[in-house]
């Protein structure tokens, strides 16, 4: 691997992809307004608002909160940066749950009962999602037999192929993960409110910036994953992410949001069921 | 700096606090978010937590019980930050002010920086006054830096 | 050689001894620590120099074998007595059913029980021994202090600390040369000391509560020890031997698996293996150095132990198979009991439960990189768990509860011990850190197996949830308000927790030199392969690879960041409290009656209603009873 490959990746993952990142968030809260039949903001809205934020006044309620919030970040940074680096997949995953287990220990570690509740709940959603996130990767290796994206990308025919429940699975992860409806219980997207701000209650500023980039990251990094499905047809899986994309902003506007249990309830059963199903077919047929 | 006081101007998060209005006040002012008006154009979002929020909006007088509540939401926000008194009796204590629990206006609390008058306020004014709001954000940002 | 091998052995036992008749504190606090000294020091020299050389016999002549079994009849007879005495039927038949067939077995049956090379050390049991010799001899000074404010606390007069070291000391002796121990009947011997250790030490307050835990303990226990005299009485039917290395040198096939399904079921016992967890969460009544040293890190891990010692005799079986489901199965059930919990000592219990099922479901998964995968486990949840118990012990003589939920804003009242605490919790929990490290390689190479990963899966997902909230709560705090208060701990405590905290920092720095040190001769040594690469800081497989400089380097500059952010000016706020409430009102006017208002509590998920301990458990009992049948099933059919 060359220096200027190198260069490439790390410009790609570094500052490409969290600007995309931004812009699908912007995207995402121009469609809503739109079918909401309002006009909505900017596309750049996002950058606008983490740009204010980084210029307001730094509020802080203890100083572990800081350190989580860097934590965060670092986390999502790193993890996308191995995505682009073609690393293994499973510690890609296990990167990124260093950030989520800070952002949660930076919010109980504030006294407010917003935040702690937020937090909790934060907790529930990690549990929900984790494993699918795992037998999603365990899908790949059973096709591909390494967890090395290299190696997963190395072959000619796409995953989606036989793995199209797993694809499915990853709707409701991808749910989980953009805190959208029904599973935006523990902090939600823009105007919609929980809790206050449920999780992110106590952050603001610079602090609350860093969160919203950190937020960029995780997003891309999980389009990744799921354009991986359809590789070597790359055009069709960005197609197919911007359409998982579109379809969660459409189950956010017509669903409601899901109580704990529920959420456990649908995300295991439903999720965990058809990983199964997806897994145990690929794993008999082999 | 051009691009930071764009992105000061296009982003102002605002919260609402009723102060103790008839809710004529308050109705208007959330039909600015309807799709009829829609301030989320502006980038304005309405959050209910004031440590993420740039602008206090305040609907109704002030009395006693409520003062100190009203002094904590303002507290709590991050410089730099306005307020809006919304409606005539946010701005003047309105026909309430010689009630015997009523301070008055929510100037007697808070400086307030933007008043818009009316019984109810109307949407249209409401976004006239956030606009005004959004560019006594930026000066105050200014004169902080200055300063 | 054979000098510091008998020192690290015998000298506990003889320290044990003097410790017992020794009145003085202070005398006592030398004898200890010199001994631990000692034997930390015999155990770096028995790793650098040790493997395979010591042949013959230790002591030259003596016949050890004769010793060791009127030893072992002395100590069945002693077991007999306490069951005696304690009336419970159920116990003396089970010591009888130890004794009476061992008694035969050894003296009637004629057999040939001679073993060439009594004393084996491979890597396996120089890992073992460092484990127990620094993390046992750790606790040993902790518990000085320990002991001492506990019997304060208590009012327990006259003081009982000189039997409590004696059988802390016993232990690590019994434990060392289990550990060193190639001839089944001598394993067996320091197994039944570890069980009467640790009977002796869970009944050590001699409440009602802990006389009971104790005989729940011992009787959990002896059935392990049954098991164990069958394999052992089994393996010599079928293959003439009590060697263990002769043993597992047989590629056994179909029935003669058998002898090893019971010896892993006597493993099982030991390791408190669902569905015979009960005893080791009751155990949890014992002063918490017990836990930290027998319930934690070592005396459960010579259930693993052996188990690992007998991976190479049904590898690739379909005992394998079961076994690894079995690991598996406690491992996301004692996950998920440990979520209900909120007693910091009860989640500690069931975590142990559920790394030592990972443990021997990895053993058990029939891949080198499994087993190496499993020995790097036991390495780095040793130390981490060790760590925390002895943290949880210091915050509840601190603040007189071991519940995590009145552990709320603790780094405001005990730092240093909430700074020890986060650390090993992170490390338990968090990449790029040993635990994480292991887990994510017994996932890559259980993906071959569906059923398995999907177990391991979900339980690693539990896992997050109950130590990341208690790192949450652990460090609530108002930066504005609270104030740090200056904690003063003995040096005793001290030097234990910084030890162990920075020991479990440093392995995991330089995982991969223990790797390539330690974990891959062994794992060669089993299977003449490896399958796994480590250097230059990361570790990896033909399907997949972990590098940790980039996670160390990402977490740096993190902290570092953190750092520059905290050095500049920010403002300390409240937490955010919506108007009202942010004032204190005690009393409010409600309808012209004055009311208290009732004050705002945040509780974790303890989702009491679905995951109850007491409903689950017969359940959960079941099941691993059917797994169990199902190993023996497998080697039978």
């Amino acid at each position: 691997m060359n220096v200027l490959n190198i260069v490439f990746r790390l410009l790609l993952a570094l500052v490409v992809f969290p600007i995309i990142g931004g812009l699908i968030v912007g995207l995402d809260r121009k469609l809503t307004a739109r079918l909401q039949g309002r006009y909505g903001p900017p596309i750049l809205q996002p950058f606008y608002d983490v740009l204010k934020l980084f210029s307001k006044q730094r509020i802080i309620v203890n100083e572990f909160q800081v350190i989580s919030v860097f934590i965060y970040l670092a986390s999502s940074v790193l993890s996308l940066v191995l995505f682009t680096f073609q690393s293994d997949l499973l510690m890609i995953i296990f990167v990124m749950s260093i950030g989520a287990v800070f952002l949660v220990v930076g919010a109980l570690s504030v006294k407010s009962a917003y935040s702690q509740v937020g937090a909790q709940r934060e907790l529930m959603q990690m549990l929900s999602y984790e494993p699918l996130l795992i037998l999603i990767i365990v899908g790949m290796y059973l096709m591909r037999g390494s967890f090395n994206i290299a190696v997963i990308m190395s072959q000619g025919r796409p995953l989606i192929e036989e793995l199209p429940l797993l694809f499915l699975v990853m709707v409701i992860v991808l749910g989980i993960k953009m805190r959208k409806s029904p599973f935006d219980l523990s902090a939600s997207e823009h105007a919609h409110q929980e809790l206050v701000r449920g999780l992110l209650t106590d952050y603001s500023g610079l602090y609350l910036g860093l969160i919203d980039i950190a937020h960029w990251f995780d997003l891309m990094l999980l389009l990744g994953i799921s354009t991986l499905f359809f590789y070597p047809h790359i055009v069709l899986g960005i197609i197919a992410s911007l359409f998982l994309v579109i379809l969660e902003i459409v189950i956010d506007n017509v669903t409601a949001r899901l109580t704990v249990k529920w959420m456990l309830t649908y995300s295991y059963g439903l999720g965990l069921v058809l990983a199964a199903i997806n897994i145990a077919v690929v794993y008999i047929l082999r | 700096m051009g691009l930071l006081d764009k992105a000061r101007q296009r982003s102002p998060w605002l919260i609402h606090y009723d102060c103790g209005s008839c809710n004529g006040c308050d109705i208007e002012l959330l039909s600015c978010l309807t799709p009829l008006y829609d301030v989320e154009r502006f980038g304005i979002v309405n959050v209910g937590d004031p440590k993420q929020a740039d602008i206090l909006v305040v609907t109704g007088s002030v009395n006693q019980q409520n003062k100190s509540v009203l002094k904590n939401i303002y507290d709590q926000m991050p410089e730099p930050k306005v307020v809006v008194a919304v409606g005539v009796c946010a701005c003047t204590g309105g026909i309430f002010r010689d009630c015997y629990n009523v301070v008055g206006g929510i100037d007697k609390v808070l400086p307030v920086d933007v008043y818009v008058p009316g019984c109810p306020a109307r949407p249209e004014q409401i976004i006239d006054g956030i606009k005004l709001a959004i560019d006594k954000l930026a000066q105050k940002d200014v004169v902080k830096e200055e300063g | 050689m054979q000098i510091s091998l008998l020192l690290n052995v015998l000298l506990p036992f003889i320290s044990a001894v003097i410790v017992y008749f020794l009145k003085n504190e202070r005398m006592r606090n030398i004898v200890i620590i010199a001994t631990a000294l000692v034997v930390m020091a015999s155990s770096v020299v028995i790793a650098v120099y040790g493997y395979n050389t010591f042949a013959g016999h230790p002591l030259g002549n003596i016949n050890l074998d004769r010793w060791i079994a009127i030893g072992d009849l002395l100590l069945s007879l002693y077991i007999l007595y306490i069951s005696v005495s304690l009336k419970n039927a159920m116990l003396i038949l089970l010591t009888l059913l130890q004794l009476i067939p061992m008694f035969v077995f050894e003296n009637f049956s004629g057999a040939n029980l001679d073993v060439l090379h009594p004393i084996y050390a491979d890597h396996l049991s120089v890992i073992m021994n460092l484990i127990v010799s620094f993390v046992g001899t750790l606790i040993w000074i902790y518990a000085i202090s320990y002991m001492r404010e506990d019997e304060e606390h208590k009012g327990i007069r006259p003081s009982r600390q000189n039997r409590f070291f004696f059988i802390l000391l016993l232990f690590i002796g019994a434990m060392n040369a289990l550990i060193f121990s190639n001839d089944l009947i001598w394993v067996y011997f320091f197994w039944e000391i570890t069980t009467i250790s640790s009977f002796l030490l869970i009944g050590h307050d001699r409440t009602a509560e802990a006389k009971q835990s104790s005989t729940r303990a011992l009787l959990l226990n002896s059935i392990g020890g049954v098991m164990f005299v069958i394999g052992i009485i089994l393996g010599y039917h079928f293959f003439n031997t009590v060697d263990i290395q002769t043993l597992i040198s047989h590629r056994a096939s179909g029935m003669l698996l058998l002898p090893f399904a019971f010896l892993c079921l006597a493993a099982f016992t030991k390791s408190a293996q669902i569905p015979f967890q009960s005893w080791l969460l009751g155990a949890m009544v014992a002063p918490t150095p017990v836990s930290a040293l027998l319930h934690s890190s070592t005396m459960v891990k010579a259930g693993v132990y052996l188990i690992l010692r007998l991976v190479p005799a049904f590898y690739g079986s379909w005992l394998a198979g079961v076994i690894a489901i079995f690991g598996a199965f406690t491992f996301i059930t004692a996950s998920l009991m440990a979520i209900s919990q909120s007693n910091g000592k009860k989640i500690l219990a069931y975590s142990t439960i559920a790394n030592l099922g990972l443990i021997i479901s990895a053993a058990a998964i029939n891949s080198p990189v499994a087993v190496a995968a499993a020995i790097m486990l036991l390495i780095f949840h040793a130390i981490s768990k060790a760590l925390l118990f002895l943290c949880v012990g210091t915050i509840e003589h601190g603040i007189g509860s071991r519940d995590i939920e009145d552990m709320r804003g603790l780094i405001n009242k005990m730092p240093f011990t909430t700074l020890i605490t986060v650390i090993g919790l992170v490390t338990m929990l968090l990449p790029p850190f040993g635990v994480l490290l292991s887990k994510w390689l017994v996932i890559e190479t259980a993906a071959k197996n569906p059923l398995l990963v999907f177990m391991i899966a979900i339980g690693s997902a539990l896992t997050v949830v109950y130590y990341a909230r208690w790192i949450g709560i652990l460090l609530s705090r108002t930066s504005s308000k609270d104030v740090v208060q200056h904690e003063k701990r003995d040096p005793f405590v001290r030097i234990p927790l910084s030890v162990l905290a920075m020991l479990s920092i440093v392995i995991s720095v330089t995982v991969t030199s223990i790797f390539n040190g330690l974990i891959a001769p062994q794992v060669v040594e089993y299977f003449h392969r490896l399958g796994v690469i480590a250097q230059e800081g990361s570790i990896g497989t033909s399907y997949g690879g972990f590098s940790l400089w980039p996670v160390f380097l990402a977490l740096a500059l993190a902290l570092l960041g953190g750092y520059v952010v905290l050095k500049g000016s920010n403002q300390y706020a409240m937490p955010y409290a919506p108007g009202e409430s942010a004032q204190e009102y005690k009393v409010i006017k409600v309808a012209g009656k004055e009311t208290k208002m009732p004050k705002a509590k945040v509780s974790n998920y303890y989702f009491s209603d679905v995951i109850s301990e007491n409903r689950l458990t017969p359940w959960l009992d079941v099941a691993a009873a059917v797994l169990i049948v199902a190993m023996f099933g497998v080697v039978i059919l």
